[in-house]
C-alpha cells in the first residue's frame, strides 16, 4: 500500500513538471511534439528508475560529503550505457530518441530523487517512487507537447487533425511557446489543487518536495544536511 | 565505511572508487556494443541507399570510393552502372552537423537526395530536411492506405535533375535565392536551407572529381 502510494504520488499530486517545477530545462527544450515528449519522458523514466536502485543501495557506503559527486557519476554511467544499448540493438527506437538520452545526465529530477528520496530510502520505495515520477513527468511532457504541437501545427502525434490546415502558430513549437504553454498549464494546475484544497476548507501548500525552499543541494555542509535527514 | 568522514584523503580513494567502477561498466558496455553499433551503422547506409538508389543487384557497400570527406557508392545491374550515391555530411546546420545520401543518375544529374541525420528546430527548420508524409484525421478513419516510396520535400526535390555541367540552369556556385541563387529555401530557417545547399553543392563537386577519377583509373587498367 505505502509502494503504491509513492508511485502514485509522482503522477499527480508531486507531479515533479507541474508541481515540484523540476527539470524545467528538458521539459521545455522537448515538449515540441507530443511525440518527443513522450518519448523523452520514458527515456527519463527508465533511467529514474535504475539510478534511484543503484543509488538507494549504495546510501549507506557513500560519505555524505561526496555524495552529489557520486550520484552524478551513477547517474552518467546509467545514461552512457542506455545510450550505447539503444544503439546497438534498437535502431529504430535510438533514431528517435537519440538525441534526448545525453540530455537525462542533466535532468534536475534524476539527481532531484537521488537526493530528496534514493538516499534516504529502501530500494522498493526508491524503484517505485523513480517510476511513479518518470510516469508524472513523461504525462506533463505529453500533455504540453499535444498543446504545443496543435497549436504549432494543427497536428497530434503528426496526424494532421483538418486536412487543410494551413496556418500554424510557429512560436509554439520553439522555447518563447515552450515557456508560454507551461506557464498557462502550471497556473491551470495551481488553480485546480487551490480551488480543490479550499472545498475541503483547507489552505493549498504545495508538497515539501525538492522545490528551491526545501532543496539543500548547494548547502552542501554537513550540519544541514544531517538537519535534513 | 565511514559515513560521516571528512578525511579529505579518505574521501578522494572512495571518490577514486566510485569513478573506477562507473568507467568499468561503461568501458566494458562499450567493447559489448562496439560491434553491434558499427553493424547497426551499416546497416542504416544500406538502407538508405535502397531508398535513393534506383533496383540494383550488386553490393555498392563495396563498390565504394573515398572522394574528400565524402564517400561514393556505385549500384549497377547486370554489371551496367544504374547509379552512384554520395555520402556526405557539413557541419553548418543550425545546430551543427548534417549529414545527407544524395544519388546520382548515371549522366550525372542528382536523382535522389535524403538527409540522414541533423539536429534543425523542428517545425522549422526541419522542413528543410524531413521528408514526412502527412497523416490526416480523416485519412485514418477512411482507413487510406500508406503510399510507398519517399515522401516528397520541395526543398530537398528541387535538386533532382540538376548538375555541375554547364548546360545546367542554375548559376554556380548553387545559392540560395536569398544570397542570389537559384535555389528556394525556407522563409525562418535560412540557415538549414543553406547548409542543404551546401550539402548537394559539396556532392556536385566531388562527384565531378570523383567521374575524373574514374576515367582515369580505366585509362589506367587500359
Amino acid at each position: 500500500m505505502k509502494l503504491l502510494k509513492e508511485l502514485f504520488k509522482g503522477i499527480w499530486k508531486e507531479n515533479p513538471v507541474l508541481v515540484l517545477s523540476l527539470g524545467m530545462c528538458p521539459s521545455l527544450a522537448t515538449s515540441s511534439s507530443a511525440l518527443n515528449g513522450l518519448g523523452m519522458g520514458l527515456a527519463t523514466t527508465f533511467v529514474l528508475f535504475c539510478s534511484n536502485m543503484v543509488i538507494s543501495l549504495i546510501r549507506n557506503l557513500v560519505p555524505a560529503k561526496i555524495r552529489i559527486p557520486c550520484y552524478i557519476v551513477v547517474i552518467a554511467a546509467f545514461v552512457t550505457v542506455v545510450d550505447l544499448l539503444m544503439q546497438a540493438y534498437t535502431e529504430a527506437l535510438y533514431n528517435a530518441l537519440g538525441i534526448f538520452i545525453p540530455l537525462i545526465v542533466v535532468n534536475c529530477i534524476v539527481l532531484g530523487r537521488a537526493e530528496a528520496f534514493a538516499s534516504k530510502n529502501g530500494i522498493l520505495a526508491s524503484a517505485m517512487d523513480g517510476l511513479g515520477m518518470g510516469l508524472g513527468f513523461t504525462l506533463a511532457l505529453t500533455v504540453i507537447g499535444m498543446i504545443r504541437e496543435f497549436l504549432a501545427a494543427g497536428t497530434l502525434f503528426q496526424v494532421q487533425l483538418s486536412a487543410d490546415w494551413e496556418y500554424g502558430f510557429s512560436v509554439m513549437g520553439q522555447a518563447p511557446g515552450g515557456f508560454i504553454v507551461m506557464g498557462f498549464v502550471l497556473a491551470a494546475m495551481n488553480v485546480y489543487n487551490r480551488r480543490r484544497a479550499e472545498k475541503a476548507g483547507r489552505t493549498y501548500e504545495p508538497p515539501q518536495g525538492l522545490d528551491c525552499r526545501h532543496c539543500n543541494i548547494c548547502r552542501l555542509s554537513e550540519t544541514s544536511y544531517k538537519k535534513s535527514q | 565505511m565511514n559515513k560521516n568522514s571528512t578525511n579529505m584523503f579518505y574521501l578522494g580513494i572512495v571518490l577514486c572508487l566510485v569513478c573506477a567502477v562507473a568507467a568499468g561498466i561503461m568501458g566494458s558496455a562499450a567493447a559489448f556494443t562496439k560491434d553491434p553499433i558499427a553493424q547497426a551503422k551499416r546497416k542504416k547506409v544500406a538502407d538508405g541507399l535502397r531508398d535513393v538508389l534506383p533496383a540494383f543487384d550488386n553490393d555498392p557497400m563495396k563498390d565504394s570510393r573515398q572522394v574528400g570527406d565524402v564517400r561514393f557508392y556505385e549500384a549497377k545491374k547486370a554489371g551496367k552502372t544504374v547509379g552512384y550515391a554520395a555520402e556526405t555530411a557539413v557541419a553548418s546546420g543550425y545546430a551543427g552537423r548534417i549529414e545527407a545520401l544524395i544519388s546520382f543518375q548515371p549522366d550525372g544529374t542528382i536523382r535522389t537526395f535524403i538527409i540522414t541525420k541533423h539536429g534543425e528546430t523542428p517545425g522549422l527548420g526541419s522542413n528543410a530536411a524531413d521528408r514526412v508524409r502527412r497523416k490526416t484525421l480523416a485519412g485514418l478513419i477512411r482507413g487510406e492506405k500508406e503510399q510507398s516510396g519517399l515522401p516528397p520535400n520541395r526543398i530537398l526535390d528541387q535538386y533532382s535533375g540538376h548538375s555541375k555541367s554547364q548546360k545546367d540552369t542554375w548559376k554556380q556556385p548553387w545559392k540560395v535565392k536569398k544570397d542570389g541563387g537559384d535555389a528556394e529555401y525556407v522563409t525562418g530557417a535560412t540557415i538549414s536551407s543553406r547548409a542543404v545547399n551546401e550539402l548537394a553543392w559539396k556532392a556536385v563537386c566531388a562527384f565531378e572529381k570523383y567521374r575524373q577519377g574514374d576515367a582515369g583509373s580505366e585509362r589506367m587498367k587500359k
